[in-house]
């Protein structure tokens, strides 16, 4: 019976097959797990441990920037990034126009970041902390919080291309900032820790661990108050002048520390990303312009210091004068002259200045500029400094000799300018112009290059002479009560760019000056930039200087030092020239006679 | 003749089988419990597997003590209620989709089960009985169209969901039949390559297969092609796998499976945390129970008193193979990625009462060997 029934089951044949059949497919599978979990075993692993094991980095806190009086100029204050997780949030529509309410800016905006296909989306970064808990409270499914930092300017627009600014990861980007940004940052810390898929922490899995070391503060040589000061005049200069830009520089002569530096036009650091770029610049270091008249007293100097001529030393001066293919000019059309050098000065004489120039000869003017400095860089703690143009002598055409001694047809920066002005104030010596004092926790102070440029007898009689610019001269607008001031004017015209020529009507009116003149303390240039109600520095340039110059005496408690009698009497002289004047022709003709 | 009750017991239990059941539901227990580990829900999910192995007592009680030659009388009322339980998640209302496919049935919000693993076992009885009509030899042309016509009608509603896997699993499931219940060898080779061809024509074709279903059959050929996408459960699976070793990491301390590396790990990658956490050993060793488990089902099959009983166990031969295979292949890279669940291992009560229903089965036809 039982037999009967199984004739209807199948042959033992295909039992065996089914056998045969599972029996090789387990095997397969026990192969390819001997190949996986042995030969393969190690690299797997190490792709295991790979991806588990991340590494975070701890972003370290930016140092602050102070002033010389430890006011802060830019700081790094508490702030949260806010983030989505898009597939996390439900509405993303209603979340995007919250979003838009607390933090400012655009639905669509919030909207596309909400909707990226990413497990991680930036909905705002560095947000500061009130803005930051009020979208917390409202507890949003998939948006969270990172702790952050934020770089802050308290005085927002002061000090602003000087400062610069940082980019969304705390780089320096710009100024100062860019300079000392190694300083500044510190050292970031890491942590190795095990991590789930969605980069998480993994409570316990810390493996490897180095705190961030924070970034050291900076201390400038910027005096907030002179600054301010500079600002505000600056601001209302190139308002009462209609003129594009300009800037004022503060240094002390005797250390090449800036006290101040502005520049216009300006922008909020706070938020340079809707400035326009154009104010980002500061123009003193990184752009160069063709000086004009404030370079005659480095002409002057020259001659002085070649024994070529005295401040009475009497000159000829026709109306005109023409060298090689050029007529050169005087600002004020007069007749023919006999001028002492004191008077070629004070009155801003082209001629005169360029008279000087021939006496001494081209390769002198070449030497005397670059022993001022103004053929190379300051070596300021600046990024992208500038230094001008002034070729070698080799290089000249014939008409050179007819401009350069009156500051044509050469170019320098402002800084540089101001640094060879520092030289006639301070005994002849070239300093570095430098905005750091010292970083925290560095107890070595930072050494700044001086060189002893020209020599201090010769920058004595310059003093005087420059006095005699803001007494008798053209610079009379500089004038602070009590103090004496000296000073050269400048009005400039300003080249074609790519070369051909002068811009009709567009100048550079500056003055360029300092006090008190028997022991200066106190270096400014104040520079404006196409100004259109008036042109001449000794009316556009030289009242900022006064102001500002007044403003600093009484903030860094200057007194007002009286001239020694003996500078006194030597100022008398330039004030009336004596008898002597006669005998300047045949200076001039000697000196033409050794070279 | 009154048999003694051990002799009863012992004649109707199948010892291999018994042990082999046994050890697998122990081992799977243990693996969900350390899959599951970390996870939120961990003690929730726990308690529900456990709920499923008791769940899965019943029909495997039930099918042990009914003759399963009753069955066969039923195959109308069982055929309509397989196509039932196939198309009832696509019912409105009922229907509930997970993963891109509507696989669960779900009645007032309340997921209830998946309704394709007892619709497995409705397939074989079905099954059985259409081919144990044959007595054993299918040749004729209209023989094999009959059978075919049964066979594909799960296999296409399967297919709409869309299931890929599981479709799968009801050919594996026919194939095994069709082998013992006698289909010439060379209907075998035509079916081989009409399966070939249609492999290539759903992945040549725009329309059939979803893209998620094309990227895991292309990432197969070429893993490295998309690492982060399609190509990531692979990676990560064999990287899980082959950290393991040759000891594992130990039980729980699966850095890459308990750290959630691994996606799905205690369902259809729970091979993976096996792998990573007891290493080849742990591995191998489960292969050997289940081979222990497919040879008891192959002695049982050979020694049915009638050809239906013989279909049966090799449907569950069919059912199991394809699923260990394919399950613990694509862990490995030997296989396809689908979403089917590995027998007995993967945490889910659907499969796990369907699985104990299938020992049920082979109990019922193991215990009337000599019949009634």
């Amino acid at each position: 019976m039982v037999t009967g029934r199984r004739k209807t089951a199948p042959g033992a044949g295909r039992f065996v097959w089914l056998f045969v059949l599972l029996a090789a497919m387990l095997l397969g599978v026990a192969a390819r797990l001997v190949w996986v979990q042995t030969v393969e075993a190690g690299s797997l692993a190490a792709k295991a441990e790979k991806q588990r094991v991340r590494e975070l980095v701890l972003t370290p806190r930016r140092g602050s920037i102070f002033d010389r009086e430890g006011e802060p100029l830019a700081k790094t204050v508490d702030a949260r990034t806010i983030y989505a997780v898009p597939h996390a949030v439900k509405d993303a529509t209603g979340t995007a126009a919250v979003l838009a309410g607390i933090l400012g800016g655009d639905q669509a905006g919030y909207l596309k970041q909400l909707q990226r296909s990413s497990s991680f989306s930036y909905i705002a970064r560095k947000v500061d902390l009130d803005r930051a808990s009020a979208v917390e409270r409202l507890g949003i499914e998939g948006i969270g919080f990172l702790e952050d930092s934020r770089r802050t300017y308290p005085s927002g627009e002061l000090a602003c291309q000087v400062l610069g600014f940082v980019g969304v990861d705390d780089n320096g980007l710009s100024g100062l900032e860019k300079y000392y940004d190694d300083v500044l940052t510190g050292q970031p810390g890491r942590v190795l820790a095990e991590r789930d898929p969605y980069g998480r922490p993994i409570p316990g899995g810390v493996m490897e661990s180095v705190d961030p070391v924070d970034g050291r503060s900076i201390t400038l040589t910027i005096d907030k108050d002179i600054q301010y000061e500079a600002h505000v005049e600056l601001a209302e200069a190139v308002a009462r002048f209609g003129a594009k830009g300009g800037s004022i520089t503060v240094m002390d002569p005797r250390s090449g520390e800036i006290y101040a530096m502005a520049s216009w036009p300006n922008y909020d650091p706070n938020s340079y990303a809707q400035a326009d770029p154009r104010a980002f610049r500061n123009t003193v270091v990184t752009d160069a312009y063709e000086p004009g008249s404030t370079v005659k007293s480095f002409t002057a100097a020259a001659v002085i210091d070649r024994g070529l001529a005295e401040p009475a030393t009497m000159f000829h001066l026709p109306s005109t004068l023409k060298v090689g293919d050029r007529t050169i000019h005087e600002s004020h059309d007069r007749g023919a002259v006999t001028w002492s050098l004191t008077d070629i000065v004070t009155k801003s004489s082209n001629v005169g200045a360029v008279k000087l120039g021939q006496a001494l000869g081209k390769n002198d003017v070449y030497d005397y500029f670059r022993v001022f400095g103004l053929t190379e860089r300051t070596g300021v703690d600046y990024p992208g400094e500038a230094k001008g143009w002034l070729p070698p002598p080799s290089q000249w055409s014939a008409s050179s000799i007819g401009n350069v001694p009156f500051g044509q047809g050469i170019s320098m920066t402002v800084l540089q300018l101001t640094r060879a002005y520092a030289a006639l104030a301070n005994g002849g010596k070239l300093v570095t112009p430098h905005f750091l004092v010292r970083a925290s926790g560095v107890t070595t102070e930072p050494v700044w290059p001086v060189r002893q440029a020209i020599p201090a007898a010769t920058t004595a009689t310059m003093r005087d002479m420059l006095r005699a610019v803001v007494n008798d001269g053209t610079g009379a607008s500089a004038a602070v009560p009590s103090y004496d001031v000296a000073g050269k004017t400048g009005t400039a015209q300003k080249p074609r760019i790519g070369g051909g020529g002068y811009i009709a009507g567009a100048y550079i009116s500056s003055f360029a000056g300092f006090l008190p003149a028997v022991d200066p303390r106190i270096v400014i240039v104040v520079i404006i930039d196409e100004p259109t109600k008036g042109i001449y520095g000794g009316t556009v340039a030289a009242p900022s200087f006064s102001r500002v110059a007044e403003f600093s005496v009484a903030h860094l408690k200057i007194l007002p030092v009286v001239a020694p009698a003996a500078t006194a009497a030597g100022n008398g002289a330039v004030s009336n020239p004596p008898a002597a004047g006669a005998k300047a022709d045949p200076v001039l003709e000697s000196s033409s006679s050794v070279r | 003749m009154r048999e003694s009750l051990a002799h009863r017991v012992t004649g109707r239990l199948h010892v291999g089988l018994a042990l082999a059941s046994l050890a697998l539901v122990g081992f799977g227990t243990l693996m969900v419990w350390s899959a599951t580990l970390g996870m939120s829900a961990h003690d929730a999910m726990f308690k529900r597997h456990l709920v499923g192995v008791a769940l899965g007592i019943l029909p495997l009680g039930a099918l042990w003590l009914v003759d399963y030659q009753k069955l066969k009388a039923w195959t109308g009322p069982l055929m309509t209620l397989l196509a039932l339980l196939i198309i009832s998640p696509r019912i409105p209302g009922l229907g509930a989709t997970a993963k891109g496919a509507t696989s669960w049935l779900e009645i007032f919000g309340v997921r209830l089960f998946q309704p394709s693993e007892p619709a497995k076992l409705l397939f074989i009885v079905v099954m059985a009985a259409v081919i144990a009509e044959f007595g054993g030899k299918i040749d004729e042309p209209r023989d094999v169209m009959k059978v075919a016509g049964y066979a594909s009608l799960p296999v296409v509603l399967i297919l709409l969901q869309p299931d890929l896997g599981t479709g799968m699993v009801f050919v594996a499931i026919a194939l095994g039949m069709l082998l013992v219940g006698g289909l010439s060898g060379r209907y075998f080779a035509i079916a081989a390559v009409v399966g070939f061809l249609l492999v290539g024509a759903l992945l040549a074709l725009p329309g059939p297969l979803e893209p998620y279903q094309k990227d895991r059959l292309l990432v197969f050929i070429d893993p490295a092609r998309d690492p982060k996408g399609a190509g990531y459960n692979l990676a990560q699976s064999k990287i899980a796998i082959g950290s393991g070793g040759l000891t594992g990491k130990g039980i729980g301390a699966g850095t890459q499976s308990n750290l959630n590396f691994i996606p799905e790990r205690h369902t259809d990658f729970i091979f993976s945390v096996l792998g990573e956490q007891l290493g080849f050993v742990g591995a191998v060793t489960l292969l050997g129970l289940y081979l222990a488990l497919l040879a008891a089902a192959l002695s049982i099959s050979t020694s049915a008193r009638d050809l239906f009983g013989a279909l049966l166990a090799a449907g569950l031969i069919g059912m199991w193979l394809f699923q260990i295979v394919e399950n613990t292949g694509m862990s490995i890279g030997l296989m396809p990625i689908t979403g089917i669940p590995l027998p007995f291992m993967s945490y889910g009560a659907s499969a796990m009462v369907t699985n104990l229903g299938g020992v049920g089965m082979l109990l019922s036809v193991w215990s009337r060997r000599y019949g009634t």
